[in-house]
């Protein structure tokens, strides 16, 4: 048996679905993750039934949406539909409940978010509803998992209602009438939530409550990275792994290709984990003790702003700002994933509904958003008091790579043929956030970071060290020394890293920081800004071939060696020292 | 006596009902589907700010949209 889970976006259908199903899944506020469906089987009585979790929908009418599409094809495989309807929000839901009815397939009704009707003074008879809709009608409160029972033993009551099309005539009369006799409400006052949620939409207020917040989560990002990898992650490498990858060492003899290969060069006669460069040492060092604290603090914060519904407010703030980049306002959204990872930013480009949209807002996040594997290393490096680096530095780097973003973004809108969108959505109400929701999805990323990560930063640690070895990078370093040397300050070696930032960056910094002799701050600001801004890496390369094609992606690679090294050259002049 | 306006002269508080759209067809359903249809009743919640995105609320939940797309709405405000 199919049973299919329907409704607007943002009523909780996510959280419905992972109660019946036992298993969570990834429930949040932006477009993107909801738009491919997931199912799982829930135990019926004494059979199992497969549950979709069928995409966010307004209404199946008058030129759908993509996710809407396919939710119009899920119905016919749908032998059951559970309904689901936002108590606070019953109007506008109603318009797809009628919809649905028409189509005369067996449904039930869950109406949803009952606690914040009753909180916001809506009284919902769900018998008179019941009555009036021939189907079963439950109320239930996803988050806590009220009326779910209720709703499971009422599946088998589930009803084709008799008539099918009779609203078709006139749709929105018949919501108003069932709205004003099943509904009623009180008077209330506002709520704080929705009183902070109206201030932070408002440009006055609005736009320093959202520097606070960024500046809150850039800073407590850095504070929790920095103390996992000094307090947590650094000594357990040298209390545990330093004492074995030692051994393996002496027993190697301290020297010769497998030496070579597994722990590096020894430093002063000693390992040293970010700059011995052996797949045993810098290569498992890198991706679990210096970048992967820095994912944890960036999905950390991340995941609590989509949950508690922040997103959808920057993007109406940001709106004036995006559209003289050719975007609206949703589009600062794959460019804030970006910071995470380009890998989703660039898919959740999908989101925007022109070619010209996507192909500006991924060649933007590719060029100015440093992942959080990048970020790390340039904090470790470019942050480091001992390489005479700090914050101010860092914020450098950070304020050179958002001008780019910027400027390129009006450029390419000058440039491009086409007009910019308008932006058109709801802006779902603030709630309370749902932990074990926020940490499930900490947990898938921070797990899809290690699986996608750890192999390539292995595979690129190896490949340096053969190419090394067989000495193609002289070759290289002799062709790019000029323009190394004139035009970014910097010597010929760095082109290793740069050639190596094409599979991953936060390797590339780490090779940056080996380099002897050692690279002053001033270089290491240059560098990572080009490193930042120079092609994409081999998994963004990947998807945004697939997502822009071979001659966009092409387009996009020449826009970022262009500006990295228009960006560079500037930082090389503007720097002092 | 009513007026008829486009949305984005609505000042913040006023409540109005939407008569017509000056938009295609796809943009008409987009809006439809937020609840933005002909006859609806919307508060302006936010009005635009140097051509900015208004905020307005409507059949019970709080809708952006951009400035543009704004002006196509047309609505008849009680007289001022």
């Amino acid at each position: 048996m199919n049973i299919l889970l329907m409704g607007n976006p943002n009523v909780g259908k996510s959280v419905i679905f992972s109660r019946l199903t036992g298993v969570r899944v990834v429930a949040s506020n932006y477009p993107g993750t909801t738009v491919e469906f997931t199912e799982g089987t829930m135990r019926l009585g004494e059979e199992e039934a497969r549950l979709i979790d069928v995409p966010g929908t307004y209404s199946l009418d008058d030129a759908p949406s993509k996710a809407e599409e396919v939710a119009l094809r899920m119905i016919d495989e749908g032998d059951v539909i559970i309904d689901v309807v936002d108590a606070t929000n019953l109007e506008r839901n109603l318009q797809l409940t009628l919809e649905l009815l028409e189509r005369g397939r067996p449904m039930v009704i869950a109406v949803n978010v009952w606690d914040d009707a009753l909180h916001k003074g809506i009284l919902i008879d769900c018998g008179k509803l019941e009555e009036m809709l021939g189907v079963p009608v439950v109320h239930t409160t996803a988050i806590t998992g009220e009326g779910i029972k209720e709703l499971v033993e009422r599946i088998g009551d589930a009803a084709a209602p008799g008539s099918p099309h009779r609203w078709k005539v006139d749709r929105w009369s018949e919501i108003g009438r069932i709205v004003s006799t099943v509904q009623s409400l009180k008077h209330r006052h506002h709520t704080f939530l929705e009183w902070l949620g109206d201030l932070s939409v408002r440009p006055s207020t609005g736009l320093p409550i959202a520097a606070v917040v960024l500046a809150a989560c850039f800073f407590g990002i850095r504070f929790i990275g920095e103390s996992l990898v000094g307090k947590v992650m650094e000594p357990l490498f040298d209390w545990l792994w330093l004492p074995v990858v030692e051994k393996i060492s002496s027993w190697l003899g301290g020297e010769g290709l497998v030496h070579y290969l597994l722990i590096g060069r020894l430093i002063d006669g000693e390992i040293d984990f970010g700059q011995s460069f052996g797949l045993l040492t810098t290569g498992i060092f890198i991706p679990l003790a210096a970048v992967l604290p820095y994912i944890i603090a960036f999905y950390l914060a991340l995941g609590l702003l989509e949950d508690i519904g922040y997103l959808p407010r920057l993007a109406v703030l940001l709106d004036s700002l995006m559209h003289k980049m050719g975007l609206h306002g949703w589009a600062i959204i794959p460019s804030l994933l970006g910071l995470g990872c380009n890998v989703p930013a660039v898919m959740a480009t999908r989101i925007l509904e022109s070619r010209r949209e996507r192909f500006i807002a991924s060649t933007v996040l590719c060029v100015g958003v440093p992942c959080a594997a990048l970020q790390a290393m340039i904090m470790g490096l470019v942050g480091n008091p001992e390489r005479g680096g700090g914050l101010s530095y860092v914020l450098i780097v950070y304020a050179a790579l958002f001008a780019t973003w910027l400027i390129l973004g009006r450029v390419l809108n000058r440039v491009l043929p086409g007009t910019s969108p308008e932006l058109l959505m709801e802006i779902p109400p603030y709630k309370r956030p749902h932990v074990p929701t926020v940490l499930k999805k900490l947990w898938m990323r921070m797990v899809g970071f290690v699986k996608e990560a750890l192999p390539i930063v292995l595979g690129g640690v190896l490949i340096v060290n053969l190419l090394y070895m067989v000495r193609v990078f002289d070759g290289l370093a002799w062709v790019a020394a000029p323009v190394l040397k004139h035009v970014l300050g910097l010597p010929r070696d760095a082109i290793v890293a740069i050639a190596v930032g094409f599979l991953r960056k936060d390797v590339a910094m780490g090779l940056l920081g080996a380099m002897d002799p050692a690279l002053t701050i001033k270089q290491l600001v240059v560098a990572s800004a080009v490193l930042a801004m120079s092609f994409p890496c081999i998994a963004s390369f990947v998807v945004l071939t697939k997502e822009l094609g071979w001659r966009g992606m092409l387009k996009a690679t020449g826009i970022m060696i262009v500006t990295a090294l228009i960006v560079g050259g500037i930082l090389n002049l503007a720097i002092p020292g | 006596m009513a007026m008829r306006v486009p949305l984005t002269d609505m000042v913040e508080g006023e409540t109005a009902r939407v008569v017509e759209f000056l938009g295609g067809r796809g943009a008409v359903g987009r809006l439809a589907r937020l609840g933005i249809r002909e006859g609806a009743m919307l508060t302006m919640l936010h009005d635009p700010h140097m051509g900015g995105p208004v905020v307005i609320s409507v059949a019970g939940s709080q809708v952006a949209l951009g400035f543009g797309m704004a002006t196509k709405v047309v609505v008849e405000v009680p007289r001022r």
